[in-house]
């Protein structure tokens, strides 16, 4: 029996100013490319919150590319760094998440550069082929935890000009996503199956049951979980 | 002229009754405390022996009466930097330490903490809890203002946008205030021995060994886990839980060879109250000697032997290990009554550490021109007629700065109303 | 979403074969039917033409339409058309949708029309569901006041501010000296007329002082702009006073600077003689060179065009000099200077280089340069230079001239003859230094405080290089002048009455209509943490009593500030989070 070949799907945010129009002289000039994937115009780059990344690989993208204007071409002058600064952070994500970071590109196009659309949607398509189809790992917890104003902050506060060095700041801000997406795959978990204990929990997400231990107590502390019981020597934790 | 103005060199239980009784005399009292709030080490503890009271429910009104007292002026997360002059008259260097908040201004509400991304281990919980780079050391602080840890701050910003008081101020500076007083009281107070350096039982290496104010910060209701007692490795509820006695104490390589001479009492202590959380546990205290001397202490152990079946072993364990799978601990000891070589696996193991001078304590007492003993505690000039005296007059001490003739804390209180006493003596011209 | 229910028409255009010839376009039809909220579908042949339009608007009056998706060509093109017949049909022009299915569609997926189909009703499908969350939008309408400000008072600015004035506008022309002219009055001769800068200045100046519409304003600084195009609020500085104006439209002419050596650049400064070009210029309008002297060498390029090194083709040199030259290439220090071509040096030069040549006709004049440029219609100047006697010598840039004095007080030019490969010594008696003209440290104090950028240059940007050079970023105001890069005098002012036409027009209308695409901020979310105001490129955010508001006149709608609040509390208008998630859903659904 014939195996029909994986066709990925892939979803393209393009800026209006530069790569959708750089995609639409790929049309004018007839470059060809696979019919794989879906553009979605955005104003510009920046525009592009991480969650919409997120949500698209929840709903089955296979792929999910990112265009927008040359770095000091953007024409709303810096929309473009913004995106770029938050691409490191979405990339983190997918890589605690356990999706091929590789699913996720980011690339400038100009409005003049339509062979360099059509070469790009070949080369994703080709490349997300030999991936394969999205693992569909669970991404609502990463999700949240890019919705919240935590994360949300301290992804903020480089596009404004950092007042810590570097690498500090890199450190800092990479261990507070683990902890949000960690903390939210825990409150994921009891919402899902209701209230478990550490152990449970532990084996439900594969952190580690010391790390779980602190992301609870961190999680009581603000009062968003707290005891419901007890069972097997352990306290079962529910969420507020 | 002699100055009618004391120094309080810290803010625990003895400093803030010296500073209490002297204020109340009418003398000038600046309390001087190193960390962001007052409160010493019995704002961390969760139960006071033998009458069993909330540590805090007890200190949290003496705190609150320094801070409101006209005659105390507390100036906190600051040093002693300098000393000069004499009893009667001396002129003391204040380095007042940035905390990046205007304390006059912040009202305590914690909005800027809640806002705060940056999470670190809090040292108020013996590192089991977790604070912001903003923060209140504990909800009942005095003064109750918050205070910013530079180390760890990323600078953001947040707290002092999201300030409604205006009382955040990151450009701070720090200051150095000189103040002219009369006489000076040391009160600084204690550190425990570190158990890491005893490595063969396991503290620092396996997660559920902890120290006995571990303990206190893990059943007291405002720590870290709520009051619900569990293990730090994953959070369980522990069944089989082992106190160890004695630990640095008594111990010629470390130089503490003195009795503590509260260890036995806080470990029954704890021994009760993790009866009292879990019942169905089974505690077993490993001693040496039982120094339960005090008013009602033996009547407390009898009652925890007795009532709460809190069993008693005679003897000290050579070594602890880890099971790598459940992180549960097997204790090897002598049974010196039975005469065997044992081996019992608990859940937790409580390390009742030795309680040594503070290794700042040192600093002080040289710039301070005071003597240590031998074991670095505070000299008093004369043990027996002078008790609280240092070696130079007009500076006095009083609570575990002193050493373990301390006992606990009705002593300490004691101490501190002695220096009161001594301190009026010295500021109305009598020796 | 709205009180009603959407009801969604979709119009398949065929684009005559262009669509139609790959994409089957009456499934598509078909399909679009089948979506949720879709009342009616169509296909057309051309939808842009005018039965087309048509058959839009009658459907919407119709079938009740309350929102339209278009799926043909870019929105980049039509979109404007297509909005202005919802538009006369009665229905707001932001409820309307694209769907690009030919220059991302049929035209690049020729040979695969079945996939081209499929991935057609995706676009459609996608369209869909974004118009389902479309909102109306009302493109708020701003009030212009007639009144202009132009900063700085040389002649791109007289002529900005003449122009709008004899048109009956109030001007306010701003100048820091204390007497208008600019650069114009250390000049001596213009080229290529050799006409006295007086006979421009003058008039002009004469001009400036009676028109009564025109407020000249010497001795005087902008200290702060705040506002937006039509309403812009500027505060004035002089001496200690301040004054606050209000101002519909804002040019800026503040110039260009003549870069000065540093000391010992080119001995510059160190041996006397050795002077810029400017200087030469007063020093022949205060008749300051009495003596002729026997030679003057200028020397092009100086501190401009700087830093980088390009390929030298050292094939036709003799050997030896080959070895001793690339030597010192690679031992000559890396001048400090501009990047660019300061583009009228070379034409300034030789506007010198003839009048000494006429003051004093035994000089030898020699210029030394690595490429001429004398550009338009200034071919002829150069004949005539060289028809004076005037000596163009090439040099081999890369080898930094050097400047000695021998023991008799005459300069000694040392350099290397490019077209020969000989070293070459020139005694002489002036050096002259032909610097560019560089921008003028107030610039980066009135970018900031304007929001204009500030290009690679150094000098202030436009809009866009090719389409709109006297624009800028932000609506309202506009360049005149070398204040966006170097121009002789009849560039500066072509550029003045450009930016003035462009300022007249708006004030004119009275009246402009914004973007509806703004952001919103729902001040119950909002903590006032400020990260919007600060990475807004056009200051639209700003925060009062702890929460942030937008000022919808400056939001260009990019959206960064949607993407980036902590609390997610902007909303970009029709760009919402809603709409591309629906998108996002829609574009990863299995067909239904």
């Amino acid at each position: 029996m014939e195996e029909a070949e994986f066709e990925p799907v892939i979803l393209a945010f393009c800026c209006n100013w530069c790569s959708y129009a750089g995609a639409d002289l790929a049309g004018t000039s007839r470059f060809e490319y696979p019919t794989n994937v879906r553009i979605i115009r955005v104003m510009c780059s920046g525009r592009i919150d991480p969650t919409f990344v997120l949500e698209a690989f929840k709903d089955g993208a296979d792929g999910v590319l990112i265009t927008g204007c040359h770095p000091g071409d953007c024409h709303y002058v810096q929309g473009n760094y913004m995106m770029e600064r938050r691409f490191a952070f979405i990339k983190e994500a997918l890589r605690h998440l356990g999706i091929e970071p590789e699913r996720l590109r980011l690339e400038w196009i100009s409005a003049g550069e339509g062979e360099k659309f059509a070469a790009l949607i070949r080369d994703t398509t080709q490349k997300i082929k030999e991936l394969g189809p999205n693992p569909l790992t669970k991404t609502d917890a990463a999700i949240e935890a890019f919705k919240a104003q935590r994360l949300r902050w301290v992804i903020g506060i480089q596009q404004a000009g950092l007042k810590v060095d570097e690498q500090r700041y890199k450190a800092v801000s990479l261990k507070i996503m683990k902890d949000e997406i960690e903390r939210q795959m825990i409150i994921v978990e009891i919402k899902e199956k209701g209230p478990q204990t550490i152990k449970e929990l532990a084996e439900a997400t594969k952190i580690s049951p010391k790390e779980v231990l602190r992301h609870i107590i961190a999680l009581k502390k603000i009062g968003v979980v707290s005891e419901a019981g007890e069972k097997e020597d352990a306290y079962l934790y529910k969420v507020s | 002229m002699v100055e009618k103005a004391v120094l309080v060199v810290g803010g625990g239980i003895s400093g803030i009754q010296a500073s209490l009784d002297l204020a109340s005399r009418g003398y000038k009292v600046y309390l001087v405390e190193k960390s962001p709030s007052i409160g010493g080490r019995m704002a961390q503890l969760d139960k006071t022996f033998p009458t069993m009271d909330c540590s805090m429910c007890i200190l949290a009104p003496k705190m609150i009466d320094c801070s409101h007292h006209l005659n105390v002026q507390l100036l906190s997360y600051s040093e002693v930097k300098g000393v000069k002059g004499s009893a009667g008259n001396f002129v003391v260097t204040i380095y007042r330490k940035p905390r990046f908040v205007d304390e006059t201004k912040c009202t305590g509400c914690g909005i800027c903490a809640q806002h705060c991304p940056v999470e670190v281990p809090n040292e108020f919980d013996e590192q089991l809890g977790t604070r912001k780079a903003i923060y209140m050391p504990f909800p009942q602080a005095v003064p109750r203002a918050m205070t910013v840890d530079k180390v760890n701050c990323i600078e953001c910003g947040l707290c002092q946008k999201t300030c409604q008081a205006g009382a955040v101020d990151l450009k701070q500076q720090p200051q150095e205030v000189e103040l002219n007083v009369g006489a000076i009281v040391v009160a600084t107070g204690f550190d425990l021995f570190d158990p890491a350096q005893i490595p063969t039982y396991g503290y620092g290496r396996y997660k559920n060994v902890i120290t006995a104010l571990e303990l206190e910060r893990l059943l007291c209701a405002s720590g870290p886990a709520g009051g619900h007692l569990i293990r730090p490795s994953d959070g369980k509820i522990p069944r089989k839980i082992a106190f160890i006695q004695c630990v640095g104490s008594r111990d010629r390589r470390f130089g503490t060879t003195y009795c503590s001479s509260i260890c036995c009492k806080y470990s029954v202590k704890d021994a009760v109250l993790i009866k009292e959380h879990e019942p169905n546990s089974t505690v077993s205290i490993f001693y040496i000697d039982l120094r339960a001397f005090g008013k009602g202490f033996q009547e407390f152990i009898n009652r925890a032997k007795s009532e709460y079946g809190v069993r008693f072993i005679r003897s000290s364990p050579g070594e602890i290990m880890e099971d790598p799978e459940t992180k549960n601990l097997i204790v090897w000891y002598e049974d010196t009554v039975a005469g065997r070589i044992e081996n019992t696996t608990f859940d937790l193991v409580v390390i009742c550490p030795a309680l040594v001078p503070r290794t700042d304590a040192r600093e002080l007492a040289k710039v301070l021109g005071v003597e240590v003993d031998d074991y670095g505690f505070f000299k008093a000039s004369n043990i027996l007629t002078n008790p609280v005296d240092t070696t130079v007059q007009g500076i006095f001490a009083c609570g575990y700065c002193l050493g373990p003739k301390t006992g606990d804390i009705p002593d300490s209180i004691m101490q501190g109303s002695a220096t009161a006493a001594r301190v009026a003596e010295v500021l109305e011209r009598r020796v | 979403m709205g009180e009603e229910a959407p009801r969604i028409g979709v119009f398949i255009c065929h684009c005559g074969i262009n669509i139609g010839g790959v994409v089957k376009v009456p499934e598509v039809v078909k399909y679009a039917k089948t979506l949720p909220n879709v009342a009616y579908s169509e296909d057309n042949i051309y939808t842009c033409s005018e039965a087309g339009l048509d058959s839009i608007k009658e459907a919407i009056k119709k079938h009740n339409l309350n929102r339209v998706v278009v799926a043909s060509c870019t929105p980049r093109t039509h979109e404007p058309l297509f909005r202005s017949a919802c538009k006369e049909a009665g229905l707001n022009q932001y409820l309307f949708e694209m769907a690009n299915i030919r220059e991302q569609c049929s035209w690049v997926h020729v040979h695969q029309p079945e996939r081209a189909t499929k991935k057609a009703k995706d676009i459609v499908r996608m369209a869909v569901a974004r118009a389902t969350w479309l909102e109306a939008q009302e493109e708020p309408e701003l009030d212009i006041k007639d009144t202009a400000l132009v900063i700085g008072g040389g002649i791109a600015g007289m002529t900005a501010a003449l122009t709008l004035a004899d048109q009956g506008f109030k001007v306010y022309l701003v100048e820091k000296e204390s007497e208008l002219g600019g650069n114009l009055r250390r000049l001596h001769k213009l080229y290529p007329t050799m006409q006295d800068t007086s006979e421009i200045l003058e008039p002009t100046m004469k001009a400036v002082s009676k028109n009564k519409n025109l407020e000249t304003l010497a001795s005087t600084t902008v200290s702060d702009v705040k506002g937006y195009v039509g309403n812009f609020k500027v505060t004035l500085s002089k001496t200690d006073e301040k004054r606050e104006i209000e101002v519909g439209t804002i040019i800026v002419a503040c110039g260009a600077m003549n870069y000065t050596p540093p000391k010992g650049l080119y001995q510059y400064g160190v041996y006397p003689n050795i002077v810029t070009q400017l200087e030469l210029d007063e020093l022949l309008r205060n008749g300051k060179i009495k003596k002729p002297p026997e030679r003057v060498v200028m020397i092009q390029c100086v501190g401009a065009r700087k830093g980088e090194i390009r390929a030298l083709d050292l094939a036709g040199f003799p050997k030896s000099d080959t070895a001793r030259l690339l030597a010192k290439i690679l031992k000559a220090k890396r001048e400090e200077g501009w990047p660019y071509c300061s583009k009228i040096c070379c034409m300034n030069a030789i506007k010198n280089a003839i009048l000494l040549k006429k003051k004093f006709p035994e000089t030898d004049v020699i210029i030394l340069y690595g490429d001429i440029r004398v550009y338009k219609e200034y071919e002829d100047f150069y004949s005539t230079a060289r028809e004076n006697q005037v000596k163009f010598v090439k040099h081999i840039e890369e080898v930094t001239p050097e400047i000695t004095q021998d023991s008799e007080g005459k300069l000694i030019v040392e350099a290397y003859d490019a077209l020969v490969g000989r070293e070459m010594k020139l005694p002489c008696d002036w050096v002259v230094l032909s610097t560019p003209l560089i921008p003028r440290k107030e610039e980066v104090i009135l970018a900031r405080m304007l929001k204009v950028p500030i290009s690679q240059d150094g000098f202030l940007m436009e809009a866009h290089l090719k389409l709109r050079p006297v624009d800028t970023q932000m609506d309202g105001i506009f360049l005149a002048g070398a204040a966006s890069g170097p121009k002789d005098v009849p560039e500066s002012i072509v550029s003045a009455k450009a930016a003035a036409a462009r300022a007249s027009t708006l004030m004119a209308n009275k009246k402009m209509r914004t973007e509806a695409l703004t952001s919103v901020v729902d001040e119950k979310e909002c903590i006032g943490c400020g990260l919007c105001e600060d990475i807004c490129s056009y200051g639209a955010h700003y925060l009062e009593e702890g929460k942030s508001h937008t000022i919808a006149a400056l939001c260009r709608g990019c959206g960064a500030c949607a993407a980036e609040c902590p609390r997610r509390a902007i909303t970009m208008q029709h760009f919402t989070d809603e709409q591309i998630l629906a998108q996002v859903k829609a574009a990863l659904m299995e067909e239904i």
